[in-house]
């Protein structure tokens, strides 16, 4: 009878030791894939950003050329560099700290849960960590004084990414981390949904002076102008960054709105999964990741537009 | 880097003048006067010009830049009620030209919040 209790308890013992390395290992794997969604996330902000820088670029461009075709001007620069007047390299700067901040702190979280003797990020990890919360630090982010709460969120974010001893569970970092992280996340948002009409309005400028060369075209062309109506409007398709993911039969430059939309889903998923490992149990988390990589992966299939 | 009170006002007046844009571009496929479309392709790039300082302000991250970029956009919202003014001669509807000039006239009263 006692060697069947001691079996019960051991078989009981074994169990429970198995399903305790089930669940650790299922969060070391929904924590990995956070990481994972939280640097998709960050790559697709950064090329909408550079969008709207190309798209500034490239419109100044075409105004240039539009005043030489008129003779306005007689200047032409055809590879001259551009003076972005929307987002210039400061600002852009600013910007990439705020991703830094957002990934920095997954992959400090990815320590915290894989690694029990050291949960240090790696050299480079460290190293830009501490670039980030020096720029954030010294007023690199913001001298407005009404942005203090995204400065101290960036600030919180990295002391946290630097720091080797302060947490010892992820579930209890996420949850300190709530707050800051959603203060970056939302800053991004709100800018994402401004940039997007002014990509917009650059692709659609062009639009009237491709027409009126078109009607130049057809008074000395004739019918042989069809030809430049035609390349009027394969050059209007192509300059929008965004267009192949517009919807066909949607109007160049609206694909903007989609592909900022997609960006503030990602971003807030990374919020969400974040909320899911502070309080839900892995199934909660599980989800929750699952719904951030399908954001991400769908923010991120601009990066192949964007590249051509 | 912050949702304030002016910065929504610049963004307000963003969408405000992406309206008065869009107008002017179904306005330009009505016409294939030359003239008329200078003068459209003018007024278009004037405000988009517009748009594009506007952005770059609520962008700013410091407090003295984002007071200089405010009191120039301020000064140049005497430019837009020009622009307002001449929509009658280019944008040939008349309903078109007053539902530009109504959204203008609100963007230059917004600006004057600043």
């Amino acid at each position: 009878m006692g060697h069947v209790r001691c079996a019960v308890r051991c078989a009981l013992g074994l169990l429970a030791l198995s399903g305790c390395s089930h669940g650790l290992s299922q969060l070391r794997d929904s924590v990995s894939r956070f990481d994972e969604g939280a640097h998709a996330v960050a790559g697709a902000e950064t090329n909408f950003l550079l969008a709207v820088r190309t798209a500034d670029c490239e419109s100044q461009f075409y105004h240039q050329a539009y005043d030489f075709a008129l003779g306005t001007t007689d200047a032409l620069d055809l590879g001259g560099p551009c003076v972005p007047a929307i987002l210039d390299d400061r600002q852009l700067e600013i910007r990439r700290a705020l991703m830094d901040a957002i990934t920095l702190y997954a992959d400090k979280l990815q320590t915290l849960v894989t690694r029990d003797d050291d949960q240090q990020l790696d050299a480079n990890g460290r190293a830009l960590a501490g670039r980030v919360n020096a720029f954030a630090r010294g007023h690199g982010v913001t001298k407005l004084s009404v942005a203090s709460e995204v400065e101290a969120a960036v600030i919180e974010l990295t002391d946290l990414a630097l720091d080797a001893v302060r947490f010892e569970s992820a579930k209890r970092a996420a949850a300190s981390m709530a707050r800051p992280l959603g203060e970056v996340v939302h800053e991004l948002e709100r800018e994402n949904s401004s940039f997007a009409p002014a990509i917009a309005a650059k692709v659609e400028g062009l639009e009237p002076q491709l027409h009126l060369a078109a009607v130049a075209a057809r008074q000395h062309r004739g019918a042989a102008s069809f030809l430049d109506v035609i390349e009027a409007r394969r050059i209007l398709l192509a300059a929008d960054p965004f267009g192949a993911t517009r919807p066909p039969g949607a109007a160049p430059g609206s694909g903007s709105d989609d592909v900022a939309g997609r960006l503030d889903a990602a971003l807030e998923a990374v919020v969400q999964a974040n909320a899911a490992l502070a309080q839900a149990g892995t199934g909660g988390l599980l989800a929750a990741v699952n719904d951030l990589i399908a954001k991400a992966q769908s923010a991120q299939s601009l990066q192949a537009t964007l590249a051509r | 880097m912050a949702n304030d009170a002016p910065k929504q006002t610049l963004l307000d007046t963003v969408g405000l003048l992406r309206s008065a844009e869009q107008l002017l571009l179904v306005a330009s496929r009505a016409t294939s006067d030359l003239g008329k479309l200078i003068k459209i392709n003018m007024e278009y790039g004037q405000l988009d010009s517009f748009m594009s300082q506007l952005l770059h302000a609520q962008a700013l991250a410091d407090d003295a830049d984002f007071a200089r970029a405010t009191a120039a956009l301020k000064q140049q919202a005497a430019a837009l009620q020009v622009e307002e003014a001449d929509l009658a001669k280019v944008v040939d509807d008349v309903g078109t030209a007053a539902k530009i000039a109504g959204y203008l006239a609100q963007a230059v009263s917004f600006l004057a919040t600043l």
